[in-house]
């Protein structure tokens, strides 16, 4: 088989390639405009899978909409934050500036594949769209082949005359990895890629996600709410709640020391599959509606430390080396 | 004492076309199932979607009718031509389903859908059904003021706990619990499924639960169906199933479980689920089972007696050479 990619020489220096600082999204609804994320800030190093994990409704979509402009209009906005890639500011580019850079610097492989894929256009139309945007050198119907080829279909032939109707969950999700391979892009920010998916088949997709990502030196952004998922996959992750981050670390320190109660609470609410007599722990209470968001600690309600600073903001602070958290029980000054 | 069995229950929906809606085929959803729950028990159907096991739950209360098989209800057998004959047992069995956002109508306040019931089944009269609301709202862990409010002004998690209480009213033998937590976040989850032991324990319930996720199952249930393409592949006792899985695909499925534990790797299957209308010759697992042989293409294997429990598989991983099972099985 010929070779899937041209090397890329990645530079040693631990520069990251992906800065996002400060990302607030607000939607406009009937109660006035309602900020989704708070100051999302975080940093993507190549070649690493950075997790991006927490509850429904917690803005993990959003933050990845907001990143490549694909907030849901009418409603969605972009009030403040940068995503630096390679230098430049990807949030203040224009429409016509931002095609290039999708699919190319960045692409995205979306949580429904179902819903993704057009399902009026066979899946060839769909993966060669590609190519009229970005330049390519050498047979685009063959880079098309042998990426299905690499993504488990072995008759590569007859899946590109196919609809999505005729294919399943999982073979749509392979399609959309292909799709999101094409142009070997520096940054791929997979949404819950193995949620509309069963156990047996998520492995083999996660496996292929991470097959590709070693041989082309991609960097994954990996959104999902399964923290098991994370821990098997994920090299560093950032949990979020009520739209702000709440915790960053990495995997290790993550399972071994969580810091916010937040995250404690959540990796006791995971049944283990290993422990000889699990039991389950639950958070009290419910996550917070989104118009219901205050200034202080979105968790405040939940959580069995709370005091008064609390109801102040809590800014994410370096804790140790590896960790960041938004807490006031490690934060020292604000005491 | 069983509470629910079925015998050799099938459902399958048919598959019209062409100008006159001429039968082409059949999904076989719930094909050839044989299943019991017994009183008091906690009894779970496995499968990832589409293997039917809704479909499956939904059967056994006539929700789906039948095609063929039998059902036996608190003992006694329906006839499952007519769907009549489930109605004496419909205040004896109920079912929450898997979304509280479209299970619960949007249109009627909690009182009113906590209500009906109580009032058709004349447990409380007009009089004092508001008591009895009340009553039933505190044992779910919401405040009797919500009486008065609509579903929308519920989270999920709330609203679990309302179609919870809707189950529950009429003291019911056996709950059947279609995914109750998988629309619920992680946080939410844990606490609906210790409301639904609490109430088990109290009310001497049998709940059979329908669902994709083999690890709470290992914390709540007594027994496991593992269902795949409409047939059950494997049924043990939970423990059992755990420590000694038969059938390569439930091996493939605790195996590919994603944990916390990062040097646990997932096992990965090859090949494609195939489609349940087409199914192949021989073993319905044949195109993505490891150990896969020439027997397996030409029919499929019965669901056989096997230590503790049964198993669908001409080659149970006990009788494996190689697989380290061995000595489990024989010591």
């Amino acid at each position: 088989m010929r070779p899937l990619i041209q090397k890329r020489s990645i530079a040693l220096n631990k520069s990251p390639l992906l800065k996002v600082t400060d990302l607030t999204v607000s939607f406009e609804t009937e109660a006035g405009n309602i900020e989704i994320t708070d100051k999302v800030s975080f940093e993507i190093y190549p070649g690493e899978i950075y997790g991006l994990a927490g509850e429904s409704g917690c803005g993990k979509t959003v933050t990845a909409l907001a990143l490549l402009k694909l907030l849901p209009q009418p409603g969605g906005k972009l009030l403040s934050g940068k995503a630096i890639l390679n230098g430049r500011d990807v949030l203040s580019l224009s429409p016509s500036e931002l095609t290039y850079v999708r699919g190319k610097d960045i692409s995205m492989i979306f949580q429904e594949p179902a819903a993704a894929l057009n399902p009026l256009l066979n899946v060839k139309r769909q993966l060669m769209e590609c190519f009229e945007y970005h330049e390519f050198h050498g047979s685009k119907e063959e880079r098309v082949m042998d990426l299905l080829h690499h993504v488990g279909f072995p008759d590569p032939q007859r899946i590109l005359s196919a609809y999505p109707h005729e294919l399943s969950g999982g073979m749509l999700q392979r399609i959309m990895i292909a799709m999101a391979l094409i142009m070997q892009p520096r940054l791929i920010i997979a949404d819950e890629p193995t949620t509309a998916l069963d156990v047996t088949i998520q492995a083999q997709i996660m496996e292929l996600l991470m097959e590709m990502k070693e041989e082309m030196e991609t960097a994954v952004l990996l959104i999902t709410h399964n923290l098991s998922l994370m821990a098997q996959y994920a090299n560093r992750l950032a949990v979020m709640y009520a739209g702000r981050i709440v915790e960053e670390s990495g995997i290790e320190t993550f399972l071994k020391n969580p810091l916010h109660p937040y995250t404690q609470g959540l990796l006791a609410a995971l049944p283990d599959l290993n422990a000889v007599s699990p039991e389950l722990m639950a958070i009290p209470g419910q996550v917070p509606q989104p118009k219901d968001y205050s200034i202080g600690c979105r968790f405040i309600d939940r959580c069995k430390y709370a005091f008064d600073p609390c109801v102040n903001r809590p800014d994410l602070v370096g804790h140790g080396k590896r960790q960041r958290v938004a807490c006031f029980l490690y934060n020292k000054e604000s005491r | 004492m069983n509470i629910a069995v079925t015998h050799n229950l099938k459902t399958f929906f048919p598959i019209t076309g062409g100008i006159f809606h001429k039968v082409q085929g059949y999904v076989k959803a719930v094909n050839d199932v044989t299943l019991d729950v017994k009183q008091g028990e906690i009894v779970s159907v496995v499968g990832e979607s589409g293997c039917g096991k809704s479909t499956l739950g939904l059967s056994l209360l006539g929700l789906i009718p039948p095609i063929s098989g039998e059902i036996f209800l608190a003992n006694k057998p329906i006839d499952i031509k007519r769907p009549a004959s489930w109605k004496p047992f419909r205040k004896d069995f109920q079912i929450i389903f898997q979304d509280p956002f479209t299970s619960l109508n949007p249109r009627h306040t909690v009182y009113r859908i906590l209500s009906e019931p109580l009032l058709h089944h004349k447990i409380y009269s007009k009089k004092n059904v508001r008591e009895g609301v009340a009553a039933l709202l505190e044992k779910v862990g919401l405040s009797p003021d919500h009486m008065g409010r609509f579903p929308h002004a519920f989270s999920g998690g709330q609203r679990q706990r309302i179609a919870i209480a809707r189950a529950i009213c009429i003291h019911p033998k056996m709950i059947v619990c279609d995914e109750i937590v998988s629309a619920l976040d992680v946080s939410v989850q844990a606490q609906i499924i210790h409301l639904l032991m609490a109430l088990k324990n109290e009310m001497a319930l049998s709940l059979l639960f329908i669902t994709h996720d083999l690890t709470l199952m290992k914390v709540i249930s007594d027994k496991i169906y593992v269902m795949y393409l409409g047939k059950i592949l494997e049924s043990k006792p939970t423990r059992d199933l755990f420590e000694n899985p038969q059938h390569p695909y439930t091996q493939a499925l605790l195996n590919s479980i994603p944990t916390l534990n990062r040097s646990r790797k997932p096992q990965i299957l090859g090949g494609e689920v195939p489609s349940p209308v087409n199914l192949p010759m021989g073993c319905i697992f044949k195109s993505r089972c490891p150990y896969a042989r020439d027997r397996c293409g030409e029919s499929q294997p019965d669901l056989i007696a096997k230590n503790n429990g049964r198993v669908a598989c001409y080659y149970p991983l006990s009788a494996l050479p190689g697989t380290g099972k061995e000595k489990t099985d024989n010591g």
